[in-house]
């Protein structure tokens, strides 16, 4: 038997109270002189030892109320004793770490997670019967505990914890924790504890504070244990550890029968080089290429791999880097998913068709845009609507004055196309500003008219990268006389500037819109305000703008693990069943895929990116596929893990457990435990006592 | 009863036989309003009435014809006029000093025995005063004539409650001491503790012929036990203090005066003698007037 509030015995002291009242009633008799004695006499003999009977009895039942009510503020409690209806129950919530790093193999070939799922079922199994156990397995925000059977264990969530796998994505414990207290803080039971199971990856933790600072405000009145699964591992003691950290193509037009550049970047995250590493690469779960191999890795550092595969069908595909399995297998493959072209259709829209060509606004533009290899077709404002931008890439506007389908422009970007702004002197400033404005990188302003130059150096933005190289070539060399002033909102995470003057006013300006792009030049497509379109330069800065929306189409496709998948498929699909499946898995089990349907919004919702690889959704009644892939986290790949200090002021506060092979976590829990608690039954006795007391005293009271 | 007449109860202005005489004499001609005949009859010479023969009866009383027809014993009685005695018996030990309100039962006794001796004297009755506690302490011999009544009040207005109560053994004196029968009327609580040597003073009287009339004066509170919370009872005439919850005793201590009341009025009847038990909250003109409207339609 113990005490879980012992300081609260004090109270049994108050056993004095009834005995003072009693004693100081005995001082407050009202003398009266009385004169008929016989019949009190009489009276007071024949009733006095019942009378004294009554007070000691009543006396004794108001002591014992006062220790039974001290006693059960104590809450006393004994281990070992299992009665569901006096409170033995454990509301308990059991958070799983399935982050990638939870892959990780010990010295003995099984993972982290291997232990993290027997810790699970031993802290389950150990939770007395009628106890509410609750499992969080993917530990987010997101995540709300799933109650299981609560009249006891069964077989059901033991197969359920031993057929769960290890996801590519990460766990935010931070977000997780709180939510499993709030949970758990609303229960009514009096036993309530979380048992958080992972390793000893810091990036899980998240925001600590925020994290302390819960389980400080849970206080009492629930228990925490945190069991790290996984050996402590000084850094030296790594050996490599590789991981593919990206596969992206090369910034070039994804066209049908053209090689394709993919740039497979590889990193040692351990602390040993790795040599002689063979990468494989797959194009739609299919080999493509002889099998890679990089001479050295170096530890900490990334090599990028590069090798060209030819596409011949005009569709979506998956490329995917495989390496072999070390000892963190989650991040040893990646998936990228890209569109390729039959061909790539520019539209140019221009205001000057049907003058001498060499004269139009456009005629610099399409040549240039001509020698990409894209389809290039120019029509006037006045043709410009939602037909004619029907499987265009991009619709570029040269000294277009004003354009009369904007709601047209607006969803073609908003849907994954590109618009490329040349203003010139025909342009409507106002007519941008306002009709254009949801998709403007920046406000036209007015025309300035001085000699300027673009900047000669701190080529940042990806598109303009390859001019750090002076062997690229020379943007600084052209020279602009005229053009918008051009004002980018600052605090918009969507815009951004990729080329400034050399006075540091904006020369070419982007903005993200939805699935699409916009960029805006300062001056014109032609050499009437600058001599940069006759320049060689001009190419390949088209060029790469063009992959740009291609590419920021493409990264749509692709999502983190444990980041919900969300596409706009637009509201006509709205409620029409989907199909998801994950493909060349080598999981055979789910062949039905996952149903789900579009939203009433018309967007396609994927929650479950637990795996990392290829995806197709299928929507029936649109007949089309749409793939994407999901990615592992690359911080789950980083060797982060906690240090002492951070595991010693985990240990104020929780009860930090470090699992050791062979260790039986549902005995240390039990011991962690009150036991069966008496408060209910004591709690029962007083009331039971009182309303006895309350009888008797009124009993005892009536006249005899 | 009316304020102005608890203001003239006030012990203070009984403490002068006047105010004590003016007081009976109040109540007598206010309350008991007509002419009042004497009630106690006595052995004189016009016949009054019969009533049934008791133990202890003078059998030269016997009405023989009345025998002789109906085999019934009655005994003639006579009005009597000049030669009726009434001994006022009145209980002044320490109990008698008990109230729970205005008026204590010893001021109600000295009422009481002024009045009646207002109503007797008015009669040209001769009528005595005793007063007992332990035994007969005090006593003024009987006498008819006028200035009796003011040595009545006057005897009454000095005397203090005090002693204990040994009523049995007092009405034994006052037996000893009455050479001639009469009316023997106790006012008294009747808060004796031997109700053998009750029995006995009684039963000496009755022997020697005497008619006794009984009031047992008691407190509103000594008849109906209704105080509360927690109380030591200050046992008067030096008995021990009890200290008790009356609320929770009150049943008990109710039958135990209901069985002590039952074996006045018992014993009383059996000995021929009327019995009165008197609530000192009552008025005292209303219960004579009673009591003598009674005696007169009873014999």
């Amino acid at each position: 038997m113990s005490f879980l509030n012992p300081i609260l015995l004090f109270g049994t002291a108050g056993i004095g109270i009834p005995i003072l009242i009693h004693l100081l009633n005995r001082r407050r008799f009202r003398k009266l002189p009385w004169a008929a004695m016989r019949y009190l006499k009489a009276s007071v003999e024949r009733n006095q030892r019942r009378m004294k009977l009554q007070d000691w009895i009543l006396l004794a039942i108001r002591c014992l109320l006062i220790v039974l009510v001290a006693i059960a503020l104590a809450r006393p409690s004994m281990k070992g004793v299992s009665l569901p209806w006096l409170g033995s129950e454990v509301s308990s919530i059991i958070v799983l770490d399935r982050s990638a790093s939870m892959a990780a193999l010990s010295g003995d070939g099984s993972s982290r997670f291997d232990e993290a799922k027997a810790a699970a079922l031993s802290a389950v199994r150990s939770l007395p019967a009628g106890s509410a156990p609750a499992l969080m397995l993917r530990p987010s925000a997101a995540d709300a505990p799933a109650w299981l059977n609560p009249s006891g264990p069964d077989d059901g969530w033991e197969r359920l914890l031993e057929n769960l796998t290890v996801t590519a994505g990460a766990a935010d414990l931070s977000a997780a924790i709180p939510r499993a207290l709030d949970s758990l803080v609303s229960l009514p039971g009096a036993q309530k504890e979380i048992v958080i199971i992972t390793d000893r990856q810091q990036d899980s933790w998240g925001d600590s504070e925020i994290l302390l600072k819960a389980l400080q405000d849970a206080g009492t009145e629930v228990t925490t244990h945190v069991v790290l699964t996984g050996e402590a591992r000084d850094a030296g003691s790594l050996g490599s550890q590789l991981a593919v950290s990206s596969v992206a193509a090369s910034q070039s037009l994804p066209i049908i029968g053209r090689p394709l550049r993919f740039d497979i970047a590889i990193t040692n995250h351990g602390a040993a080089d790795a040599t002689a590493v063979p990468v494989r690469l797959e194009l739609d779960g299919e080999p493509v290429t002889e099998q890679m191999q990089i001479g050295v890795v170096r530890a900490g550092q990334t090599v990028v791999a590069q090798s060209y595969i030819t596409i011949n069908e005009a569709r979506y595909h998956h490329v995917s880097a495989f390496l072999p399995d070390d000892s963190q297998p989650a991040d040893n493959q990646r998936t990228t998913v890209l569109q390729v072209f039959e061909n790539v259709r520019l539209l140019v829209v221009d205001s000057s068709v049907g003058t001498n060509p060499a004269e139009t606004d456009s005629f610099f533009l399409r040549h240039a845009l001509a020698t990409t290899g894209s389809n290039v077709s120019v029509i006037e404002p006045g043709a410009l609507n939602q037909r004619s931008l029907d499987d265009a890439v991009a619709v570029f506007l040269t000294n277009v004055p004003e354009v009369n389908d904007t709601a047209a422009i607006r969803d073609f970007v908003r849907g994954g196309g590109g618009l490329v702004i040349f203003p010139g002197d025909k342009t409507n400033a106002d007519f941008y500003n306002r009709e254009l404005a949801p998709l403007l990188p920046a406000k036209l302003g007015e025309i300035w008219a001085e000699t300027k130059t673009l900047q000669t150096d701190s080529y940042l933005h990806p598109i303009v990268t390859p001019w750090s190289d002076p062997g690229f070539g020379s943007l600084a060399k052209a020279t602009f006389q005229r053009g918008f002033s051009l004002t980018t909102d600052g605090a918009s995470k969507h815009t951004g500037k990729i080329l400034s003057f050399q006075d540091g006013s904006v020369a070419l300006a982007e903005r993200t819109v939805e699935l699409g792009k916009s960029f805006l030049f300062a001056s014109s497509a032609n050499k009437a305000w600058n001599d940069l379109p006759a320049r060689h330069d001009f190419v390949p800065l088209l060029s790469r703008v063009v992959e740009s929306i291609l590419h920021t189409r493409d990264a749509a496709l692709h999502v983190e693990a444990g980041t919900p998948f969300a596409l706009s498929v637009g509201e006509a699909f709205a409620g029409k069943p989907a199909v998801i499946f994950p493909l060349f898995s080598a999981d055979t089990s789910n062949t039905q895929g996952i149903q789900t349907s579009v939203a009433s919004d018309g967007t396609l919702r994927f929650d479950a990116t637990l795996a990392s690889g290829a995806y197709e959704a299928t929507i029936a009644a649109a007949g089309e596929r749409l793939p994407f892939s999901v990615q592992p986290v690359a911080e789950e790949s980083r060797r982060n893990e906690l240090t002492t200090g951070q595991i010693d002021s985990l240990r104020s506060i929780a009860n930090v457990i470090e699992w050791k092979p062979g260790f039986d976590l549902g005995e240390v829990l039990a011991s962690e435990r009150v036991g069966t608690e008496f408060w209910k039954l004591l709690l029962a006795c007083i009331v039971a006592l009182a309303v006895a007391e309350a009888f008797l005293a009124q009993r005892f009271s009536r006249s005899k | 009863m009316d304020p102005e007449t608890l203001q003239l109860l006030d012990p203070k202005a009984l403490s002068k036989a006047e105010s004590l005489g003016m007081n009976a004499r109040f109540i007598v001609e206010g309350y008991m309003a007509g002419e009042h005949r004497s009630p106690f009859h006595g052995f004189a010479i016009e016949f009054a009435q019969h009533r049934e023969y008791a133990p202890g009866d003078d059998v030269r009383h016997l009405d023989w014809k009345v025998l002789g027809r109906t085999e019934r014993h009655y005994i003639k009685q006579y009005e009597q006029e000049t030669n009726f005695i009434a001994h006022l018996i009145v209980d002044r030990s320490e109990s008698m000093s008990f109230s729970s309100g205005e008026i204590t039962k010893w001021h109600y006794a000295k009422m009481m025995a002024a009045c009646l001796a207002y109503v007797i004297l008015s009669r040209r009755d001769a009528v005595a005063l005793g007063l007992c506690d332990e035994s007969l302490s005090d006593s003024l011999p009987r006498s008819g004539s006028q200035t009796q009544l003011f040595k009545i009040l006057s005897h009454l207005a000095a005397a203090e409650p005090g002693g204990g109560t040994k009523l049995g053994a007092a009405l034994d004196d006052v037996a000893r001491q009455l050479k001639r029968k009469g009316i023997v009327i106790i006012i008294s609580d009747f808060l004796e503790e031997n109700d053998d040597a009750l029995l006995r003073g009684l039963q000496h009287l009755r022997f020697q012929g005497h008619e006794i009339v009984a009031f047992q004066l008691l407190d509103r509170l000594e008849i109906e036990f209704d105080t509360g919370g927690l109380v030591e009872f200050v046992g008067m005439e030096n008995l021990p203090n009890l200290k008790t919850r009356p609320a929770e005793i009150r049943k008990s201590y109710l039958e135990e005066f209901e069985r002590h009341t039952r074996w006045l009025k018992q014993t009383f009847t059996k000995h021929r003698c009327h019995f009165r038990q008197i609530n000192t909250s009552a008025q005292i003109g209303e219960v004579l007037g009673e009591y003598l409207a009674f005696r007169k339609s009873h014999g």
